[in-house]
C-alpha cells in the first residue's frame, strides 16, 4: 500500500513515511489537508496524497465541482447587477455574488469607467478570497496598473462550462505538453482547417469561446466540452476535430 | 431482501449537482445530491459556520412529520463530520431522495406511516456521506451505518443485521448505530424493549461491521473469512473501495 | 490589568456570550464547601423536580399537567369511536393467526397483531403544540416547526413500540350470546334462535387524541411530554360502551367508566453535553477542553449543546429494561457513557414514580 499516490480518506491517518521532511524548507500543506496542533496533518477530503519532496509540499488532489475563490485566480465572472461604486458579479450559481470594484480597471477614473449592464462578462482575477467575506475582483493589476488582457469580454462568442480540473488544464502555459490538451491547437491548426477564434478561460470552470462564425462558436465549445466529459486523449480528441470539423461543414 | 446482499455505489448520477451518489443495500436504494459551499437564506446563515440543510424524500408522497425526524438526526450527525467552521455564512444542501424501500408483505402495509423508520436511516446516512465526499466538502471523517435487530427465536436471542422491514415488526428491539472512521459512536437510535447487556452486543455488532481493523480488511482472503464469522458486509472497506475507483475516474483531468 | 473593567450583571453576560458564561459558571472556583454549578444553579447531574397534576381537564378522558421546571406541558386525551364499518381496510383478525403468532413469538401473544391494529387504524393520535408565547422562538402563525414534528414523531413511535396501550382495551366487542341474556332477563325469555350461530366480533375502536400543549418552554421537552402522555393515560377513564344490536350503533353508559389499562411506566430522562471549547471539532486528535454532562438540560443550556442523549427505561419490573435510546450531534458520549448513563435514567424513573404516586 505504499505507492506514490495513496488514496486518503477524510479523517484517516497519513503514514509518517509519506511526510516529506525537508531539512531546511517549512512543511507546506496544500488544499485537503488540515494542521490539528500540535502534529497531526489529516485529510479533509477523498483523494490522491501527492507529496513534494523538493518543495517539501504536500497537497490532496481530489475534483470537485464547486469553485470555491481562492486568490489570483483568473476567472470569468457575470454582472449581475451595479451599485454606486461597485458590480456585483457571479462566479458560479447560488454563491454570493463577488464585488468588482468600478475603478478596478486599466485606466479607469470616475468619469472614464467602463459602464457594463446585467449579463456581460467580465474576465477578472479574483483579488480577495476570504471566508468571512464575499470575493473581491479586479480587472487590473493592483502594482503595474496594466489590464494584462483582463477587462470585460466583447466581441460575439458564448460561454461554456466544463470541469474545474479541465479548466485548470485550459490555463496551463502549455496545455499541449504538459496537460495533454491539444484540442484547441488542433482546431486552429490543419485538423480544424485553421479556424479562427479566441477563447478565455476562467478558473471557475466557464470558457468563452469568441468568433466571428457560429459555427466555429459551437464547433470549439462542443470539442472543449466533449474531451472534458469523455476524457479523451490526444488521439481522440484529434478524431473528434476531425470528426465535428466534418460534421458541421 | 436477505441480509446478505452486498452494497453498491455509484457516482455522479446527477450531472448538475456538485457532488452526488447512488447507493442501494438491504433493498433501499437511495439517491443523494449535495450542493455547496453555497449562499444560505438569511435566516439560515450562521456568522461562523455552516449550515447544513438534510432534506429527505420518501419513495412516495409527501415528505411528513417522520422524514423531518429524519432529517434532524441526520442534519446533527452530518454536522459533525463536515468541516462546518470551513464555510461560514454558507448553506451545505444534502437531498436524499428513497427510490427503492423493501416491501412489507404485511397485508396492511399504509404508505404513510408516522413511526420511525430504522430500516433506511443506514442507507440514507451512507448515501449523504458518499455523497459528500463525491462533491468534495471537507469532512473531517468519514462516517458508516448499520442497522441491528434482536430478535428471539425459539427461545434464543440472536441478533440480526440489516434487518427487513418484517423482521423489524418482529423484532424484540431496533438499533440504528453510526461510528465515525475514528471509531468514535457518532449516533445511536434504538427502539424496543432491550437491557443494557444485550445493547452492548448490539454495539459489539454493529462495531464489527462499521470500523473492522484495516489491516485485515486489506487482504482480500482475511477479509471473506472475516464476513462470514460477523455475518455482514465490511462497510468501511466498502466505503474505501468504492471511492478508489471514483478517484481514478474523477483525477483525469490533473 | 490594562484596560478598564466591565462588570456586566449576569443575565446581561449570559445574553451577549452565553457560551463563556456557562463555562465560568461551571469552572467557578467558589468556597470549598459550594462546589461549581451550572448557570441555573444547578449542579451538573441535578434533575429539576417533576410535579404531576391529573385530571385538570374536565371535558377530557384523561389529562394531566405536568411541571418540570419552567417547562409545562398540558396533555389531554379523548376518545372517540370508530365503527368497523368506517375502516377502509379493515380486517378482522384470525384466531387461527393469532394463535399462531403466539408460538412463534413464544409467549409474546398477539403482541405483534395488537400492535399492528394501533398502527394500521391510526387508533393512538399524538399532537404537540408549541404554544406562542411559551418561549420566544416560538412565532404565531407559523407551520408547525421542526420541534414540534420531531416531537410528536418520537411520541408516536414510542408509543407503539412500548405497547403502552394495548389495541385490546381499545376495542369494542359484540358478543350475541352474553347480550342476549342480558335480555333474556330483562324481556322474560321471548329471546329467538335464528343468528344463534353469530360470532362474536369486534364492532367499533376507541380512537385515543392525544393532544400536548406546551404552556411554558423552559428545555427538555421530550421527558416532560412523554410523562404528560404517560399520566394522562394512566387517568384516562373511558365511557363503558356496548353495541345495540336494533339500532345498529355503539352506545356508551353515561355513568359507568372504565380505567385504560396502561402497561408499564417508562420514563424519558435526557441529558446533553457541554463542550468547553465552542469551536472544538469534536474528535480527530486528543480532545481539547472539558466537556460536562448537563443533566435536563434547560433552554439556554440546550442552544449551547450539540450532542443529546434520551433514554426512556422502565424499571417495573425487576430487571431495568431500555425502552429507547436516542444518542446523536456528537461523537463523546461512548459506550462506557451510555452504560454509565442508564443508572441516571434508573434514578431518574424513581423520582418520576414517586410523584407520579
Amino acid at each position: 500500500m505504499s505507492n506514490d499516490r495513496p488514496l486518503v480518506l477524510p479523517g484517516e491517518t497519513i503514514d509518517l513515511s509519506l511526510i516529506p521532511s525537508h531539512p531546511k524548507n517549512p512543511l507546506r500543506l496544500g488544499p485537503g489537508l488540515r494542521h490539528i496542533p500540535p502534529s497531526d496533518i489529516v485529510p479533509t477530503a477523498a483523494g490522491e496524497l501527492i507529496t513534494n519532496p523538493v518543495k517539501n509540499s504536500m497537497w490532496v488532489e481530489y475534483n470537485s465541482n464547486r469553485y470555491i475563490p481562492s486568490q489570483n485566480d483568473i476567472i470569468l465572472a457575470q454582472i449581475l447587477r451595479s451599485t454606486s461604486d461597485f458590480y456585483l458579479c457571479s462566479l458560479a450559481p447560488h454563491t454570493p455574488p463577488a464585488t468588482l470594484p468600478h475603478l478596478a480597471f486599466e485606466g479607469a477614473t470616475k468619469k472614464t469607467r467602463p459602464v457594463l449592464l446585467p449579463g456581460q462578462l467580465v474576465y477578472a482575477r479574483v483579488s480577495l478570497a476570504n471566508a468571512h467575506m464575499d470575493p473581491e475582483l479586479e480587472c487590473v493589476h493592483a502594482s503595474t496598473g496594466k489590464a494584462d488582457g483582463l477587462g470585460p469580454i466583447t466581441g460575439t462568442g458564448c460561454i461554456f462550462d466544463v470541469s474545474l480540473g479541465f479548466a485548470r488544464r485550459l490555463l496551463m502555459a502549455r496545455p499541449a505538453q504538459d496537460g495533454g490538451l491539444a484540442v484547441l491547437e488542433m482546431l486552429g491548426g490543419e485538423e480544424g482547417g485553421g479556424m479562427a477564434f479566441e477563447t478565455a478561460v476562467g478558473r471557475n470552470g466557464r470558457v468563452w469561446v469568441g468568433s466571428a462564425s457560429a459555427r466555429t462558436v459551437v464547433v470549439v465549445g462542443r470539442a472543449l466540452q466533449e474531451t472534458d466529459r469523455g476524457r479523451l486523449g490526444v488521439e481522440g480528441q484529434r478524431r473528434l476535430v476531425k470528426k465535428l470539423v466534418r460534421e458541421m461543414s | 431482501m436477505t441480509a446478505t446482499t452486498t452494497p453498491e455505489a455509484t457516482f455522479g448520477v446527477l450531472p448538475r449537482a456538485d457532488g452526488s451518489a447512488r447507493y442501494s443495500h438491504a433493498g433501499y436504494t437511495v439517491t443523494g445530491s449535495v450542493n455547496g459551499p453555497i449562499e444560505a437564506q438569511r435566516r439560515e446563515e450562521h456568522a461562523y459556520e455552516a449550515h447544513v440543510d438534510v432534506v429527505v424524500r420518501p419513495a412516495a408522497g409527501h415528505g411528513g412529520t417522520r422524514e423531518r425526524h429524519l432529517e434532524s438526526v441526520l442534519q446533527s450527525s452530518l454536522a459533525q463530520i463536515i468541516l462546518v467552521k470551513s464555510f461560514p455564512r454558507s448553506l451545505i444542501q444534502i437531498v436524499l431522495q428513497v427510490e427503492n424501500s423493501p416491501e412489507n408483505d404485511y397485508v396492511n402495509t399504509k404508505l404513510v406511516q408516522a413511526s420511525l423508520n430504522f430500516g433506511i436511516m443506514p442507507a440514507l446516512m451512507q448515501t449523504a456521506v458518499l455523497a459528500l465526499l463525491s462533491a468534495g466538502v471537507p469532512m473531517r471523517a468519514t462516517a458508516t451505518g448499520t442497522a441491528v435487530a434482536i430478535m428471539h427465536q425459539d427461545g434464543a436471542k440472536q441478533t440480526m443485521v440489516d434487518p427487513s422491514p418484517r423482521d423489524i415488526e418482529k423484532a424484540r428491539s431496533v438499533h440504528v448505530l453510526a461510528f465515525t472512521s475514528q471509531d468514535e459512536l457518532l449516533l445511536a437510535e434504538s427502539e424496543g424493549d432491550f437491557t443494557v447487556k444485550e445493547w452492548d452486543l448490539v454495539y459489539e455488532t454493529a462495531r464489527g461491521i462499521c470500523c473492522r481493523s484495516r489491516p485485515q480488511a486489506k487482504e482480500g482472503m482475511a477479509m471473506l473469512l472475516d464476513d462470514e464469522s460477523t455475518g455482514g458486509p465490511d462497510m468501511r472497506q466498502f466505503l474505501r473501495s468504492t471511492m478508489e475507483s471514483k478517484v481514478a475516474a474523477d483525477l483525469h483531468w490533473k | 490589568m490594562a484596560g478598564p473593567t466591565i462588570s456586566l450583571p449576569a443575565p446581561i453576560f449570559a445574553k451577549i456570550s452565553p457560551h463563556p458564561f456557562l463555562v465560568r459558571s461551571l469552572t467557578r472556583s467558589t468556597a470549598a464547601d459550594h462546589p461549581p454549578c451550572r448557570a441555573n444553579g444547578r449542579a451538573t447531574q441535578e434533575l429539576r423536580p417533576v410535579r404531576f397534576n391529573a385530571t385538570s381537564l374536565s371535558h377530557a378522558h384523561g389529562s394531566a399537567l405536568v411541571r418540570l421546571g419552567d417547562t409545562t406541558v398540558l396533555c389531554g386525551v379523548r376518545g372517540e369511536l370508530l365503527p368497523v364499518e368506517r375502516i377502509p381496510q379493515f380486517r378482522p383478525v384470525d384466531k387461527e393467526e393469532l394463535r399462531q403468532q403466539g408460538e412463534n413469538n413464544n409467549g409474546n401473544c398477539g403482541d405483534a397483531i395488537g400492535r399492528g391494529e394501533l398502527r394500521d387504524y391510526d387508533l393512538l393520535v399524538p399532537n404537540i403544540e408549541l404554544a406562542t408565547g411559551s418561549a420566544p422562538q416560538f412565532l404565531p402563525g407559523v407551520p408547525p416547526t421542526t420541534l414540534a414534528q420531531t416531537l410528536s414523531t418520537r411520541v408516536y413511535s414510542l408509543l407503539h413500540s412500548t405497547g403502552l396501550v394495548q389495541a385490546g382495551d381499545l376495542k369494542i366487542w359484540y358478543s350475541p350470546k352474553e347480550q342476549r341474556r342480558g335480555e333474556d332477563v330483562e324481556m322474560g325469555g321471548t329471546g329467538d334462535k335464528e343468528d344463534g350461530d353469530e360470532e362474536e366480533r369486534p364492532v367499533a375502536y376507541w380512537v385515543l387524541y392525544i393532544d400536548l400543549l406546551f404552556v411554558s418552554f423552559d428545555g427538555n421537552p421530550f421527558d416532560v411530554a412523554w410523562a404528560a402522555v404517560v399520566a394522562a393515560l394512566r387517568d384516562t377513564r373511558l365511557p363503558v360502551a356496548r353495541w345495540d344490536p336494533d339500532r345498529e350503533v355503539v352506545v356508551c353508559s353515561k355513568t359507568e367508566r372504565r380505567r385504560l389499562n396502561v402497561r408499564g411506566l417508562p420514563v424519558a430522562c435526557s441529558a446533553a453535553v457541554f463542550m468547553e471549547k465552542e469551536q472544538s471539532e469534536a474528535g480527530a486528535g486528543p480532545r481539547e477542553g472539558g466537556h460536562w454532562l448537563l443533566l435536563d438540560p434547560d433552554r439556554l443550556e440546550e442552544t449551547l449543546c450539540k450532542e443529546v442523549i434520551t433514554m426512556v427505561v422502565d424499571c417495573s419490573d425487576d430487571e431495568t429494561r431500555i425502552k429507547s435510546l436516542e444518542k446523536q450531534g456528537g461523537t463523546l458520549l461512548g459506550r462506557e457513557l451510555i452504560r454509565g448513563y442508564a443508572g441516571i435514567a434508573e434514578r431518574r424513573w424513581k423520582e418520576v414514580r414517586t410523584a407520579m404516586e
